[in-house]
């Protein structure tokens, strides 16, 4: 589904991605772990479309098409989805009104046509009930004065409003108590199947415990040091990262 | 020099205006209306030079060959029907060309309470009151709608009434076969707790030049509440001066929407002058092509305990100007003087210009006063951010504009005008299904 292929990127003539390879195949969830500033969530920001940062060299397929030729909103209509670390407030732009417009321009380019009004308050009252997210949020301002962990709740709402391909979910665990850890967990697990794939971005283990990583990834300076299963979550949690830093 | 032909020339028609009123001459607005022809002679149309006109620049405007001889009333039905933001119950004051309608306006249930005559035959009272706090000394265009105001309207609103039906003032220009400077004029008096709700639109009809000059006066004395909507989509060009003085615990809350017109120019003065009285002034500006549109706002708190607030939200693209100069006064003696103000301007073009000026005057010691400017693009990180769930990028600007615009529009009061404007604002704005 996805292959990325010896990746370089830069910003500001600081190169941050320095030779990420990963193979993501449907139905795989894969996390990746790794110090504050390695360049996770620039990777994750290539691949939604973020055009700040500049590709120098490799490569990034996309169920074979090539990524990195697409706008953000192909990537999205193409079935990849990010869930980010720090969601954006958007004043004036209720989260309702706004997947309306998303949810409708991913079916348009599907030659589907546009959810009636019920059929959409339908699927969001299905969907809010498995995140477990008050609907009057719904109707608020995009992220707008939502606390940390009802912002990541939101776009996990989001990703299962949207039923993506490939999600990616950037620290959506941090922020999160743990009720709403296991929440959104469980949503996550519901969502799983195999025609799709997670990669699931974050610090701690104990994430990994209520979302079974197929694979778990360790990033080091820009690029993938170590790969694993999950133990290999429980081996970091353990021994922290001094011990890879003679691998990078 | 073309300024000066047309100069002379307004001046003439005044004079043979003048000629054609048949008594009433030594009325005292009779006599205001001389003094402002004389201060339209001695002051000339503003240029470029004066700071209050530094980025405005008329010129183009005066070069046609207008009259401002009120030419004759076509009836209403030659005008398209009202837009249906002006609610179906409304009151409807009808100007012509700047001339009151009576025949067109009056409905025959007039709501309690409501009061509407014409300047020529309103009560002695009231007629002493007209013009005498609309400032026409450094304002040409004031000046010249002074002088013309003959057939303005008055309004009056009787202490305690509570007007629930919208007041909408239709100002229509016919400029099919000559170009026209129309001067309409009203007046407005809110009796002691009032409560009265102004749609203001305009309307032109024809392909010849119009300029449309209008002036307000609005007197509210105590504890009185006037929202006033000012939704501004004509194809004349347009200069307003308003001006109300607020008596104690009194409310003025404004709502300017400029929507569309080649130059527009308002000149809006609230003046708290007894303590407890209150000025809201919000206006949003949508520019595009070559379009400007210049927003003066002076609040002037010259008693203790008022409280004022503004906010203008400008989408410039295209190759249009804004123009906006909020000054606040604050007189010695406006203690505990609350004033916000703040401008916030979104370039969708690099040709786009936005001249933004605060200019806060503060002569007490106790008060609380703050302004923001902002301008520049849409931001990068909402946009993307709605683009990465499969948002076009053309419509994630939509919405983001849509928003930002709603800030101003959602401040209108009366539910189906509010829903009915939004609906004309996504739509320029191009944020539709
Ligand atoms: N706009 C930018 N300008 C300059 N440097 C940047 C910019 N964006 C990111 N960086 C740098 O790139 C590096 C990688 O950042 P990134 O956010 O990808 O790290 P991360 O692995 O997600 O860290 P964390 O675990 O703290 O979220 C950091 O050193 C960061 O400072
Ligand atoms: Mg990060």
């Amino acid at each position: 589904m996805l292959e990325i292929k010896n990746l370089f990127a830069e910003i500001e003539g600081k190169n941050i991605l320095n030779g990420v390879s990963l193979n993501i195949r449907p139905g795989e969830t894969h996390a990746i772990m790794g110090p504050n500033g390695s360049g996770k969530s620039t990777l994750a920001s290539v691949l939604a479309g973020r055009e700040d940062y500049e590709v120098t060299s490799g490569e990034i397929l996309f169920d074979g098409h090539s990524l990195l030729e697409m706008q953000p909103e192909e990537r999205a209509r193409a079935g990849i989805f990010l869930a980010f670390q720090y969601p954006v407030e958007i004043p004036g732009v209720s989260t309702a009104n706004f997947l309306k417009a998303a949810m409708n321009e991913l079916r348009k380019s599907r030659g589907q046509d546009p959810l009636d009004a019920m059929d959409f308050l339908a699927l969001m009252r299905e969907k809010s009930k498995l995140v477990e997210i008050d609907r009057s949020f719904l109707q608020r301002s995009l992220n707008e004065g939502f606390s940390g962990g009802e912002k990541k709740r939101n776009e996990v709402f989001q990703m299962a409003m949207l039923e993506p391909k490939l999600a990616i979910l950037d620290e959506t665990d941090s922020g999160l108590d743990i009720d709403a850890l296991k929440i959104v967990s469980n949503g996550v697990n519901a969502l799983r199947n195999d025609n799709n794939a997670f990669v699931i971005i974050t610090h701690y283990q104990r994430l990994l415990n209520y979302i079974i990583p197929d694979f778990v990834h360790v990033f080091y300076k820009g690029k993938i040091v170590r790969s694993g299963g999950k133990e290999l979550a429980r081996e970091l949690e353990e021994k922290g990262y001094d011990w890879l830093k003679g691998t990078a | 020099m073309e300024n000066n032909d047309l100069h002379g020339k307004l001046l003439a028609d005044f004079h043979q205006f003048e000629q054609t009123l048949n008594g009433g001459i030594n009325m005292p607005f009779q006599i205001l209306r001389r003094e402002a022809a004389e201060r339209f002679r001695a002051l000339g149309f503003p240029t470029i030079r004066l700071e209050e006109w530094k980025y405005t620049n008329v010129m183009p405007l005066i070069k046609h060959d207008y009259t401002a001889l009120p030419a004759a009333v076509p009836p209403v039905d030659a005008f398209p029907a009202p837009p249906d933001f002006i609610p179906e119950n409304a009151v409807k004051i009808i100007l012509i060309n700047g001339r009151f309608s009576p025949d067109y306006s009056l409905p025959d249930a007039m709501p309690a309470g409501l009061g509407v005559s014409s300047f020529d035959t309103t009560d002695t009272e009231t007629k002493n009151m007209i013009g005498k706090i609309l400032d026409f000394s450094d304002n040409a265009f004031t000046a010249l709608n002074t002088a013309f105001a003959y057939y303005g309207a008055v309004l009056k609103i009787a202490d305690n009434a509570n007007i629930s039906q919208p007041i909408t003032v239709l100002n229509y220009t016919d400029a099919r076969d000559a170009a026209i400077f129309a001067q309409p004029r009203l007046f407005i008096y809110a009796g002691r707790n009032s409560q009265a709700s102004i749609i203001e639109y305009s309307a032109t009809i024809g392909e010849q030049p119009a300029l449309v000059n209008s002036a307000i006066e609005i007197i509210a004395a105590e504890n009185s509440s006037i929202r006033h909507y000012i939704i501004q989509d004509d194809t004349a060009a347009k200069i307003t001066a308003s001006h109300i003085r607020q008596a104690a615990a009194s409310l003025y809350y404004a709502v300017t929407l400029t929507l569309g017109g080649h130059f527009v120019r308002n000149t809006a003065v609230a003046e708290l002058a007894a303590p407890g009285a209150e000025a809201h002034f919000y206006g949003l500006a949508l520019g595009s092509d070559k379009r400007l549109i210049d927003n003066h706002t002076m609040v002037d708190h010259a008693a203790p305990h008022c409280q004022s607030n503004e906010h203008y939200n400008h989408i410039l693209d295209d190759r249009s100007t804004a123009v906006f100069n909020g000054k606040i006064y604050v007189r010695k003696g406006a203690q505990k003087t609350n004033a916000y103000q703040s401008n916030r301007t979104i370039l969708m073009s690099g040709s786009a210009t936005i001249n933004s000026k605060p200019q806060l005057e503060i002569y007490a010691d106790d008060v609380k006063c703050s302004h923001g400017a902002t301008s520049g693009c849409l931001d990068e990180t909402s946009l993307f951010y709605l683009r990465s769930r499969g948002i076009s990028e053309e419509k994630a600007k939509a919405l983001l504009l849509h928003a930002f615009a709603a800030e101003i529009s959602n401040k209108i009061q009366i539910g189906n005008t509010r829903l009915k404007i939004d609906e004309i604002i996504a739509k320029r704005l191009h944020d539709e299904e």
